[in-house]
């Protein structure tokens, strides 16, 4: 990492709380983070609306080449949830 | 004139007990206390009568008409006279001299303390520049009593006047030098001093005369001329009042002030305080503790302060750094509480020894800095917004290698001083730790 | 602060940096010079940058050139006289022999370590609130191994004078005998039977599977065989044994029918074909993606019935979703097991292994508390079902509260904890792990060691209920009144908050508490406490990260053996050493080093990702 020591205070607000997780729209519209429950520290019972704090950098790409193994994943991963939406549509 | 307020306890141990009751009729220079341990006689400083006894003073309803003549001291030894007239350390510690000089130094050293360290005070100063004469008849007897065969001048190079009139005067003294110290806190500290002169380092529960050396102020010195010369107990003081006086910030220097006279009365011979005040101060800026009008001066009252008004920190949280240089714990948390924060984290100076539980600290090589990055590491991980420090020179200029830069900011505990007297704030250090010597100390 | 010449000494390989504003002119000593004990600190907050500078030893004894402010790095530049460095005046040709000269010196490091320390690793996290980030890795001390025989034989010198000697003796409380029935083949058939080693599933049981959850759409089965290891899978949301209790045995006790050679595996999608529980995804090829052999994971060679659960789209994050999957697969799970209970061919019973809780009175007492997830959805586990990991029976750890529940070591064995599962793949803990749970059994032998239970604790999402939780957890290791106690998490994240308070809580009462949880560098705790002194990490990855292989830092039992020798040194009042500060995997090394020396056993390691087959993008990215 070659800026890894640049450490940002970002802000976020819940807009989304199941029961595994929730979602998490970056103020600015920076961008939109999901998260799995035990990824956040929680003081107070979760409200849609709650203003979240975190630190993070920016992201930095680790190399000019796709990984192979996750680029076929995704594939397979996006073929599949294709597959089921069709079909879903030729049940209805 | 009011009523004088005499402490029983006006030196390093424990209280005189007194030997005058109510209704005594007392002159200037009659023994009213004695010491029950390590002490020192206390007397009268005015004709008057003795109002009241209390535990820990003696009230004294003066004369409206007061004479210039005293009660004078028994003659004797050199020593014994300045044991009788209850001589002690004047710039602040309190140590009765008589036993400080009871020591043989076989040759050794007189170190006479001029540094007047604490900024703001010039009584000491002054007293060199206008009669260095009776505090070199002083070093004498000294060096006689204690058996020394030199002394030395500690002074700092700035006060070029006094160190004119020393030079002028010491020009054919063999056995009496000078030496020159930089204008950095805390030079004035005992074994600075000592370090500073004879290059020798006592640690902290060393006394000078470890390195064959005693070191005395030089109001002390000119006490002990009195003494013996004049067989003069010692009943008034030499202090400096400056601050927030109408008038200006000057420092007013009064001589030969009746010990205990009222703080206010001094205050008000000064010019009286200027509107609104953040605190007065007895003592130095580092070393001094808040006070009020009707507190007495006692031997050791070096410095009346009237200070501005303190920031507001609007309960903020507040890491203090205690050393040995500055005031004690309890002193910051009051600079700290006055100025509306809250202490969330207390660190102490590395260098800061507590010789006995509860002693007063010392610094094991004052001046010269252990380096601080740890405590500020500290501040910050217990979530401080600020700092009070009460560092020297330079400590604090190390303080201030990494505090600001870690987001802490720093306040000295003299700050409110230094701003009511328009000195430098006490943070980054500008001048050497070295200074040139007088060729041959002259 | 400034350092004294022997400190300087023991760092004069480190940067020397002024501690103190110094004037040029000087002669350096150490009392100018900066402790480097701080520097990661200062490092860290951006105020001291140290390249470039001169180490200790160079500059003790130069001039410095001009005059420095209080944490200036003393580069060449500012010094005046510094010694050069051995590496720069030596040319190429003997640069060989250093390296020579250098590697017994790596060799002889522990011993040397050992002597000075005693060996055993401490951990000091700052107490409170304090968010820093510390690694610990804790691990344990031959010396102190060395001196718990004395200690343990302590009551035993008591006895033989005074109390009557039965009472101390061992006492089996309970025992459970695990029967394995070897199955080298499974297949579809119009029933599911077990002839031989043959298990066949019945054609048409996933519709029933499918009709028994409201929330369940689609249930497929796969049977993977070794040599369909290289498969595309879903997340592996659960790895399960399959095993059923004998006639009206209970879990804990009596016995139990296990199948050897196969494992059901749970997997599934919602109708949008997204991952149930979606995060921390294993998907991929199963052989990439599976620590063969970890208490929880597959062992290579066994068959996988795995089945796919298509559930209702957007059900994937809610609680109802990854319970509806597991208990629509328990339904055949649960086939398997009535036709297993049919078996009465006892020659097909390949191997029998009895399970004793042995209670050793005068032995140092010990409690294992495991942390498990409670947050919610599959942050869940349902405990004691009827079955061994099954769900009839169970009750979630969500609806009970969280708080803590009392299990025998033997209900832990025997499948008393569903595993719902969840992030992190390579750190959770699934169903089959506590079947083969190595704290468990290591201590459960131990005959040093009084093992009196496993407490279960559900991490809850909210912190009150975190403290809620691990208070209760105080109280009810006060009144078991141990002498040491095991806390156990899995995964990261806020659970390493009522990790902390557990080992706290425990800790405030004067007991000595040694934490297990994976951290190395990704999983580093987020809080700490003074009582966090022992502290065995998971990690087995080589970067010390979640590396989406399946359970692959998880709970073993070198993690195992190194908890218990210090717990056993803390019950001695050993003191442990203070942990590094960033993640070192050879303070692990080292410790099992000593272990195996002091206690003469040979502890094999465990393998890690590294020995899967793996791309050469992805070794680039992890490794």
């Amino acid at each position: 990492m070659k800026y890894g020591d640049k450490i940002i205070y970002m802000e976020g607000v819940i807009v989304e709380i199941h029961d595994g997780c929730v979602g998490i729209d970056l103020k600015g519209r920076l961008g939109y983070l999901k998260i799995p429950m035990r990824m956040l520290i929680t003081d107070y019972p979760l409200v849609v609306g709650q203003e979240v704090g975190w630190n993070m950098s920016f992201v930095e790409q680790l190399g000019p080449d796709a990984n192979e193994k996750y680029v076929s994943n995704l594939q397979t991963y996006q073929r599949r949830q294709e597959e089921m939406k069709s079909h879903k549509k030729d049940e209805v | 004139m009011a009523n004088l307020q005499i402490l029983l306890r006006q030196h390093v141990g424990a209280p005189c007990a007194p030997v005058v009751k109510a209704g005594d009729r007392v002159e200037k220079g009659t023994l009213i206390a004695t010491p029950t341990g390590l002490g020192a006689n206390i007397f009268s400083s005015a004709y008057g009568v003795v109002e009241d006894v209390l535990e820990d003073r003696i009230i004294i309803k003066p004369d409206e008409e007061q004479k210039d003549e005293y009660v004078k001291i028994p003659e004797g030894s050199k020593l014994d006279m300045v044991k009788a007239a209850g001589v002690v350390g004047m710039g602040g510690a309190g140590f009765p001299t008589g036993v400080k000089l009871g020591t043989d130094l076989q040759g050794g050293y007189i170190l006479v303390n001029a540094a007047e360290c604490e900024p703001g005070l010039r009584h000491n100063i002054q007293q060199l520049e206008d009669d260095c004469a009776k505090v070199i008849r002083g070093v004498k007897h000294c060096m006689e009593i204690s058996n020394a065969s030199k002394a030395i001048f500690a002074i700092k190079k700035k006060n070029e006047k006094a160190v004119n009139a020393l030079r002028e005067a010491l020009k054919d003294e063999e056995a009496i030098t000078i030496h020159l110290l930089p204008d950095i806190y805390p030079m004035g500290e005992e074994r600075a001093v000592v370090r500073e002169c004879l290059g020798i380092e006592l640690n902290t529960t060393q006394l000078p005369s470890a390195a064959n050396a005693i070191v005395c102020n030089v109001e002390t010195l000119a006490r002990v001329a009195e003494a013996i010369e004049e067989r003069k107990p010692c009943f008034s003081k030499n202090l400096t009042v400056i601050g927030k006086i109408n008038g200006g910030n000057e420092p007013h220097v009064f001589m030969d002030v009746p010990v205990g006279t009222s703080v206010g009365e001094m205050i008000e011979r000064a010019g009286g305080i200027d509107g609104v005040y953040g605190e007065i101060i007895m003592g130095g800026p580092f070393t001094g503790r808040a006070t009020t009008e009707d507190a007495p001066i006692t031997k050791t009252t070096g410095g009346i302060i009237v200070t501005i008004d303190f920031p507001d920190l609007h309960g903020a949280s507040v890491g203090l750094l205690v050393c040995a240089c500055g005031g004690s714990e309890e002193r910051m948390r009051d600079i700290c509480q006055k100025m509306n924060g809250v202490v969330k984290s207390v660190a102490r100076c590395k260098q800061a020894i507590e010789n006995k539980p509860g002693a007063p600290l010392k610094c094991e090589r004052p001046g010269n800095c252990p380096g601080q990055a740890k405590n500020n590491i500290q501040f910050k991980k217990d979530g401080c917004e600020y700092i009070i420090i009460g560092n020297c020179s330079d400590c604090s200029n190390t303080v201030m290698g990494s505090a600001p830069k870690m987001g802490l900011k720093v306040f000295h505990q003299t700050d409110h001083v230094m701003r009511t007297i328009g000195h430098p704030l006490y943070r980054y250090l500008r001048v050497s730790k070295q200074v040139e010597q007088l060729p041959e100390g002259k | 602060m400034s350092i004294t010449a022997e400190t300087a000494k023991e760092h004069a390989k480190d940067p020397a940096v002024l501690c103190c504003r110094a004037e040029g002119g000087i002669t350096i000593q150490a009392a100018n010079l900066e402790d480097p004990a701080i520097f990661d600190d200062l490092v860290d907050s951006g105020l001291l940058k140290l390249d470039g500078t001169l180490t200790i030893e160079q500059v003790l004894g130069a001039k410095l050139v001009k005059t420095c402010d209080s944490l200036t790095p003393l580069t060449a530049d500012l010094v005046e006289g510094a010694k050069a460095p051995a590496a720069e005046e030596a040319p190429a040709e003997e640069a060989k022999e250093e390296v020579k000269e250098e590697a017994p010196a790596v060799t002889a490091n522990p011993t040397a370590s050992v002597q000075k320390v005693g060996g055993v690793l401490k951990i000091h996290i700052g107490e409170g609130k304090d968010i820093d980030i510390e690694m610990p890795m804790g691990f344990n001390n031959g010396v102190a191994v060395a001196e718990v025989p004395a200690e343990v034989e302590l009551p035993a010198g008591v006895v033989s004078g005074a109390a009557p000697t039965k009472e101390l003796e061992p006492k089996v409380v309970r025992s459970v005998t695990r029967k394995h029935y070897k199955i080298t083949e499974v297949k579809r058939g119009p029933e599911t039977k077990i002839e031989g080693t043959t298990l066949y599933i019945r054609e048409g049981i996933e519709e029933e599977a499918v009709a028994s959850q409201e929330l369940v759409h689609q249930l497929k089965i796969d049977i993977i065989t070794p040599d369909q290891y290289h498969t595309y899978s879903n997340t592996i949301m659960d790895v399960q044994p399959i095993a059923t209790k004998e006639g009206e045995d209970e879990i804990g006790t009596g016995t139990t029918r296990v199948l050897d050679g196969v494992i059901m595996m749970v997997t599934g999608t919602d109708d949008n074909g997204v991952q149930i529980g979606e995060f921390g995804s294993s998907e991929g090829y199963l052989d990439e993606n599976i620590m063969w052999g970890r208490p929880g994971a597959p062992d290579k060679g066994e068959i996988f019935i795995k089945t796919e659960v298509i559930i209702e789209a957007g059900t994937n994050m809610e609680r109802p979703g990854p319970l509806a999957a597991h208990s629509a697969t328990d339904v055949i799970t649960q086939e398997i097991r009535e036709a297993l209970k049919k078996v009465e061919d006892e020659s097909l019973v390949v191997d029998t292994e009895t399970f004793n809780q042995v209670r050793r009175p005068g032995k140092k007492k010990v409690v294992i508390v495991k942390e498990i997830m409670g947050q919610g959805a599959m942050h869940d586990n349902l405990i004691l079902p009827m079955e061994p990991v099954g769900v009839l029976g169970a009750r979630p750890n969500v609806d009970l509260g969280n708080v803590p529940i009392m299990a025998s070591p033997l209900e832990v064995l025997d499948g008393c904890i569903h595993a719902l599962t969840c992030i992190g793949p390579a750190s959770k803990e699934m169903s089959r792990h506590y079947w083969r749970e190595p704290l468990v059994l290591e201590t459960l032998h131990d005959e040093e060691i009084d093992l009196c239970g496993v407490i279960f604790v559900g991490s809850p999402q909210i912190n009150t209920e975190k403290f809620y939780v691990s208070k209760r957890v105080g109280m009810m290791v006060e009144a078991l009144d141990v002498d040491g106690a095991f806390v156990t998490t899995e995964g990261f994240g806020n659970n390493h908050i009522d990790f902390a308070s557990h080992i706290e809580q425990i800790g405030m009462r004067g007991i000595p508490v040694v934490g297990l949880s994976f951290c190395a560098v990704q999983g580093a705790l987020v809080v700490g406490n003074k009582y966090m002194q022992y502290m065995v990490d998971n990690n087995k990855s080589e970067s010390g990260i979640e590396n989406e292989v399946l359970a692959c830092n998880t709970l073993c039992q070198e993690e195992a053996i190194r908890a218990l020798a210090m717990l056993k040194a803390g019950m001695a009042g050993e003191e442990v050493k203070k942990a590094e500060r960033k993640w070192n995997p050879n303070v692990k090394a080292n410790n099992i080093e000593l272990i195996s020396k002091t206690m003469d056993r040979t502890i094999e390691l465990v393998k890690n990702e590294q020995s899967l087959p793996m791309s050469q993008k992805r070794k680039e990215k992890y490794d």
